[in-house]
Protein backbone atom coordinates (compact mmCIF):
# COMPACT_ATOMS: atom_id res chain seq x y z
CA UNK A 1 0.00 0.00 0.00
CA UNK A 2 1.45 3.20 -0.79
CA UNK A 3 -0.49 6.56 -0.06
CA UNK A 4 -0.72 8.89 -3.33
CA UNK A 5 -2.47 11.94 -4.25
CA UNK A 6 -4.08 13.40 -6.97
CA UNK A 7 -4.81 16.73 -8.41
CA UNK A 8 -7.75 16.83 -10.89
CA UNK A 9 -8.19 19.59 -14.03
CA UNK A 10 -11.96 18.87 -15.05
CA UNK A 11 -13.73 20.21 -17.59
CA UNK A 12 -15.24 23.67 -16.13
CA UNK A 13 -18.76 23.15 -18.14
CA UNK A 14 -19.71 20.17 -15.97
CA UNK A 15 -22.97 20.54 -13.90
CA UNK A 16 -22.58 19.82 -10.29
CA UNK A 17 -24.32 16.36 -10.58
CA UNK A 18 -21.88 15.15 -13.74
CA UNK A 19 -19.33 16.18 -11.70
CA UNK A 20 -20.03 13.87 -8.39
CA UNK A 21 -20.42 11.25 -10.60
CA UNK A 22 -17.41 11.76 -12.54
CA UNK A 23 -15.51 11.43 -9.00
CA UNK A 24 -17.80 8.88 -8.12
CA UNK A 25 -16.49 6.51 -10.25
CA UNK A 26 -12.76 7.71 -9.89
CA UNK A 27 -13.49 6.45 -6.10
CA UNK A 28 -14.92 3.70 -7.36
CA UNK A 29 -11.86 2.21 -9.23
CA UNK A 30 -9.94 2.61 -6.44
CA UNK A 31 -12.17 0.91 -3.59
CA UNK A 32 -13.12 -1.92 -6.02
CA UNK A 33 -8.79 -2.41 -5.49
CA UNK A 34 -9.11 -2.60 -1.93
CA UNK A 35 -8.05 1.00 -2.00
CA UNK A 36 -8.91 3.79 0.84
CA UNK A 37 -10.11 7.13 -0.11
CA UNK A 38 -8.55 9.54 3.00
CA UNK A 39 -9.50 12.83 1.61
CA UNK A 40 -11.19 14.64 -0.90
CA UNK A 41 -11.03 18.42 -1.64
CA UNK A 42 -12.98 20.33 -4.38
CA UNK A 43 -10.73 23.59 -5.11
CA UNK A 44 -14.13 24.82 -7.83
CA UNK A 45 -13.17 26.93 -10.88
CA UNK A 46 -9.70 28.29 -11.42
CA UNK A 47 -8.62 30.11 -13.93
CA UNK A 48 -5.44 28.06 -15.58
CA UNK A 49 -2.15 29.55 -15.97
CA UNK A 50 -1.82 29.09 -19.56
CA UNK A 51 -4.68 27.39 -21.88
CA UNK A 52 -4.78 23.55 -21.71
CA UNK A 53 -6.90 21.81 -24.93
CA UNK A 54 -8.42 24.93 -25.16
CA UNK A 55 -10.20 25.54 -21.72
CA UNK A 56 -9.19 28.74 -20.42
CA UNK A 57 -10.70 27.38 -16.44
CA UNK A 58 -10.90 23.93 -15.13
CA UNK A 59 -12.62 22.36 -11.72
CA UNK A 60 -9.48 21.38 -9.40
CA UNK A 61 -10.15 18.36 -7.21
CA UNK A 62 -7.64 16.95 -5.55
CA UNK A 63 -8.12 13.27 -4.24
CA UNK A 64 -6.09 11.73 -1.19
CA UNK A 65 -5.84 8.14 -1.37
CA UNK A 66 -4.31 4.52 -0.27
CA UNK A 67 -3.61 1.76 -3.27
CA UNK A 68 -1.44 -0.88 -3.48
CA UNK A 69 0.58 -0.09 -5.96
CA UNK A 70 0.37 -2.52 -8.97
CA UNK A 71 -3.37 -0.91 -8.97
CA UNK A 72 -1.85 2.64 -10.46
CA UNK A 73 -1.31 1.99 -13.97
CA UNK A 74 -4.96 0.84 -14.07
CA UNK A 75 -6.12 4.04 -12.89
CA UNK A 76 -3.54 6.03 -14.19
CA UNK A 77 -5.22 4.88 -18.11
CA UNK A 78 -8.52 5.49 -17.19
CA UNK A 79 -7.35 9.19 -16.36
CA UNK A 80 -5.88 8.82 -19.97
CA UNK A 81 -8.85 7.77 -21.46
CA UNK A 82 -11.74 10.18 -19.57
CA UNK A 83 -12.19 13.38 -21.88
CA UNK A 84 -13.72 15.14 -18.85
CA UNK A 85 -10.28 15.61 -17.13
CA UNK A 86 -8.58 18.14 -18.82
CA UNK A 87 -5.20 16.97 -16.99
CA UNK A 88 -4.13 15.23 -14.23
CA UNK A 89 -1.11 15.08 -11.15
CA UNK A 90 -0.37 12.66 -9.75
CA UNK A 91 2.30 12.46 -6.97
CA UNK A 92 3.31 9.71 -4.37
CA UNK A 93 2.80 11.26 -0.93
CA UNK A 94 4.63 8.90 1.69
CA UNK A 95 8.06 8.65 -0.67
CA UNK A 96 8.72 12.24 -1.51
CA UNK A 97 12.07 10.92 -2.18
CA UNK A 98 10.90 9.32 -5.60
CA UNK A 99 10.61 12.10 -7.22
CA UNK A 100 8.44 13.82 -9.34
CA UNK A 101 7.05 10.97 -11.48
CA UNK A 102 5.65 12.81 -14.92
CA UNK A 103 2.40 12.32 -14.70
CA UNK A 104 1.45 13.98 -17.82
CA UNK B 1 13.60 56.82 -6.59
CA UNK B 2 15.41 54.77 -8.14
CA UNK B 3 14.97 51.01 -8.54
CA UNK B 4 17.19 48.09 -7.63
CA UNK B 5 15.27 45.24 -8.88
CA UNK B 6 14.94 41.62 -7.19
CA UNK B 7 18.49 40.52 -6.42
CA UNK B 8 19.54 43.54 -4.68
CA UNK B 9 19.51 42.16 -0.96
CA UNK B 10 21.56 44.28 1.84
CA UNK B 11 21.55 41.48 4.12
CA UNK B 12 22.01 37.17 4.24
CA UNK B 13 18.61 35.92 3.42
CA UNK B 14 17.61 32.46 5.67
CA UNK B 15 15.87 29.67 3.60
CA UNK B 16 12.18 30.59 4.33
CA UNK B 17 11.66 26.71 4.61
CA UNK B 18 14.05 26.22 7.08
CA UNK B 19 12.93 28.95 9.13
CA UNK B 20 9.10 28.15 9.24
CA UNK B 21 9.63 24.51 8.97
CA UNK B 22 7.79 23.67 6.26
CA UNK B 23 7.99 21.85 2.83
CA UNK B 24 7.27 23.28 -0.71
CA UNK B 25 4.15 22.02 -1.85
CA UNK B 26 2.79 22.34 -5.65
CA UNK B 27 -1.02 23.31 -4.17
CA UNK B 28 0.38 26.21 -2.38
CA UNK B 29 0.07 28.60 -4.93
CA UNK B 30 0.61 32.25 -3.12
CA UNK B 31 3.79 30.86 -1.41
CA UNK B 32 5.18 29.56 -4.71
CA UNK B 33 4.27 32.53 -6.89
CA UNK B 34 7.35 34.44 -4.06
CA UNK B 35 9.65 32.53 -5.78
CA UNK B 36 8.88 33.19 -9.65
CA UNK B 37 9.58 35.79 -11.81
CA UNK B 38 6.95 38.16 -13.59
CA UNK B 39 7.67 35.83 -16.17
CA UNK B 40 7.25 32.77 -14.32
CA UNK B 41 10.94 32.18 -14.38
CA UNK B 42 12.25 30.22 -10.81
CA UNK B 43 14.11 32.92 -9.01
CA UNK B 44 17.73 31.31 -8.14
CA UNK B 45 18.70 30.48 -4.97
CA UNK B 46 21.14 34.07 -4.58
CA UNK B 47 18.30 35.78 -4.81
CA UNK B 48 15.47 33.42 -2.63
CA UNK B 49 18.31 32.60 0.15
CA UNK B 50 17.43 29.11 0.61
CA UNK B 51 19.22 26.47 0.98
CA UNK B 52 20.25 23.61 -1.42
CA UNK B 53 17.75 21.46 -0.28
CA UNK B 54 15.09 23.20 0.01
CA UNK B 55 15.94 24.87 -3.39
CA UNK B 56 15.49 21.83 -4.95
CA UNK B 57 12.09 20.58 -3.32
CA UNK B 58 10.83 23.93 -4.53
CA UNK B 59 12.12 23.88 -8.03
CA UNK B 60 9.88 19.94 -7.89
CA UNK B 61 6.85 22.00 -6.79
CA UNK B 62 7.16 25.01 -9.31
CA UNK B 63 7.64 22.40 -12.11
CA UNK B 64 4.56 19.98 -10.67
CA UNK B 65 2.34 23.33 -10.18
CA UNK B 66 3.48 24.33 -14.12
CA UNK B 67 2.54 20.81 -15.03
CA UNK B 68 -1.51 21.00 -13.71
CA UNK B 69 -1.70 24.51 -15.00
CA UNK B 70 -1.55 26.12 -11.52
CA UNK B 71 1.49 28.26 -12.82
CA UNK B 72 2.58 29.28 -15.51
CA UNK B 73 5.56 28.15 -18.34
CA UNK B 74 5.84 31.84 -19.22
CA UNK B 75 3.62 34.59 -18.40
CA UNK B 76 4.21 37.92 -20.66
Amino acid sequence: MRSYEIMLAINPQLEDKELDSLLGKLKKLITDVKGEITKTNKWGKRILAYEIKDFTEAIYVVLNFNVDEKNIAEFERVMKLEERIIRYLLTLQDKEKIQSKRAD
Amino acid sequence: MARYGFFRKPQRKVCLFCKEKILADYKDVDLLRKFITEQGKMLPRRATGNCAKHQRTLAIAIKRAREIGLLPYVAK
